[in-house]
């Protein structure tokens, strides 16, 4: 029964986790407007660098809602209002994408339970790369890229995912300390604890 | 929510927004496999034409639009050739040389490829950002997609959040400059605006959140398997017709380029 209860969505948990995807998609806004500007700066690693950004998301519904769905949910709903920009649907296919990656490693590795910071990082890295070699791999001709470069890239994908995969779980717990997730998967874990 | 979206009575703007998205997603997947200039730049022309004349959008405004997507294109397109291998592009002639730094042909050559491509990505999308209102596009997903009504309409209740969590963030912000929170400059003190900006941006959305969710229990949403509706969205003649005719076109132009010898391979996954 408590099984089922896990699993099954309640009203609140849907619209918690939209309203977490909306709310990043609210913050991600300037980055995806600056994408242009800042792209001048470092080409192929800013596009890797705020790639990870689009991550947190998907990271943060994970670690707070801790169900099957909720990553891709979270991250789909977190391109919504960039993709109503001048970026359209391309933004909403990488947040498709990075929720689809995020999801299965979320499984993999969390099994929706152990959410401890080194799975978090895994959890990032190992979607970091599945995510650089989809949407890198297939939008820009990388076979023309210097493999020196292409590795880099790589390892900043990981190391960026990586990272965003912990700071939203760190800002996952202080939005906890409101006291506004006591009832999400997390907050009912918090609860456990004390 | 501010969005590109303007009503407007065009044979585009009255069309269901699954129809743009039928002939956007395939134009898009189509951006990511071609490897020549001619296929991305026949098919950012189609779609400007779409945009002008079935969606009655005005040069202005087009141009308008489209002054991002250039600006990233034409970065993009200066700072590819200096990345590319120099095995791949050595062979063609040698542009420019400063240093270690050298611009060859071939190098241009792929950067054009590659912007031409990512500005056909884009504007792929636009005749359904442009002529779709947001709202319709979640009906349609509920009606025509079959996506469960409960997410439909949560997306659509939570819609309503967006304008409140854009001035909440404006609002924090100038909380922020008013108790003289510094900031430094750079991507050190932008990460740092970010978390500063997150925490009290989520709490009060899921907040907002937890209340509308009530409202809607008590309201008994999602009691029923299935509802009724008060705009009800249809997918028309007009849209099918839309959908086979751009597909028929689009085949067609990918037919022609074939034939001048101008379609170039397609490459599923271009890292390999």
């Amino acid at each position: 029964m408590a099984k089922k209860e896990k699993k099954s969505w309640s009203t609140r948990d849907l619209l918690v986790t939209i309203v977490i995807g909306l709310a990043f998609g609210v913050l991600l806004i300037p980055v995806t407007w600056a994408y242009a500007g800042l792209l001048s700066l470092g080409g192929i690693f800013t596009r890797t660098i705020l790639g990870g950004l689009y991550f947190l998301p998907a990271a943060f519904a994970a670690y707070v809602m801790r169900k099957p769905g909720a990553t891709l949910l979270a991250s789909v709903l977190s391109a919504l209002p960039s993709m109503l920009g001048p970026y359209g649907l391309i933004v909403l296919m990488i947040g498709g994408l990075i929720g689809l990656v995020a999801e299965l490693f979320g499984w993999l590795l969390t099994r929706y339970r152990n959410f401890s910071t080194l799975r978090m990082l895994w959890f990032g890295v190992a979607s970091g790369i599945t995510v650089y070699l989809l949407i890198l791999g297939s939008m820009l001709r990388t076979t023309a890229f210097e493999p020196s470069i292409l590795i880099a890239a790589l390892l900043v994908s990981a190391i960026v995912f990586g990272l965003c995969s912990v700071i939203a779980k760190y800002l996952a717990n202080s939005v906890a300390k409101t006291g506004v997730l006591a009832n999400t998967a997390l907050g009912e874990t918090t609860a456990d604890e004390i | 929510m501010q969005t590109l979206y303007q009503p407007y009575d065009s044979p585009l703007h009255r069309l269901n927004p699954l129809s743009k998205l039928l002939v956007s997603i395939p134009q898009m997947t189509l951006m990511l496999l071609v490897s020549e200039p001619w296929t991305p730049l026949a098919f950012v022309v189609l779609t400007s034409l779409n945009l002008l004349i079935l969606g009655r959008v005005s040069l202005r405004r087009f141009l308008r639009l489209l002054w991002p997507l250039l600006v990233l294109v034409f970065l993009f397109t200066a700072l590819y050739p200096f990345l590319v291998r120099q095995t791949l592009v050595q062979h063609t002639p040698l542009l420019f040389e400063w240093g270690i730094i050298k611009l060859y042909q071939g190098g241009l050559y792929l950067a054009l490829v590659t912007g031409l491509r990512i500005m056909g990505l884009l504007i792929s999308s636009l005749p359904f950002s442009i002529t779709s209102d947001s709202a319709d596009f979640v009906r349609a997903l509920v009606q025509q997609a079959h996506l469960p009504y409960r997410i439909g309409y949560s997306t659509l209740a939570a819609f309503r959040f967006v304008p409140m969590l854009q001035s909440e963030m404006s609002v924090v912000q100038a909380a922020h400059r008013v108790r003289g929170v510094d900031s430094q400059p750079g991507w050190r003190g932008s990460l740092e605006r970010l978390r500063r900006s997150a925490v009290p941006l989520l709490t009060t959305a899921i907040r907002q959140a937890e209340r509308t969710a009530l409202a809607m229990d008590a309201r008994a949403f999602g009691a029923h398997k299935h509802r009724s509706y008060f705009r009800r969205m249809r997918f028309k003649t007009w849209d099918w017709i839309y959908i086979l005719g751009s597909w028929i076109l689009s085949g067609l132009i990918l037919l022609a380029l074939r034939y001048f010898g101008l379609l170039g391979s397609l490459h599923v996954l271009q890292i390999l």
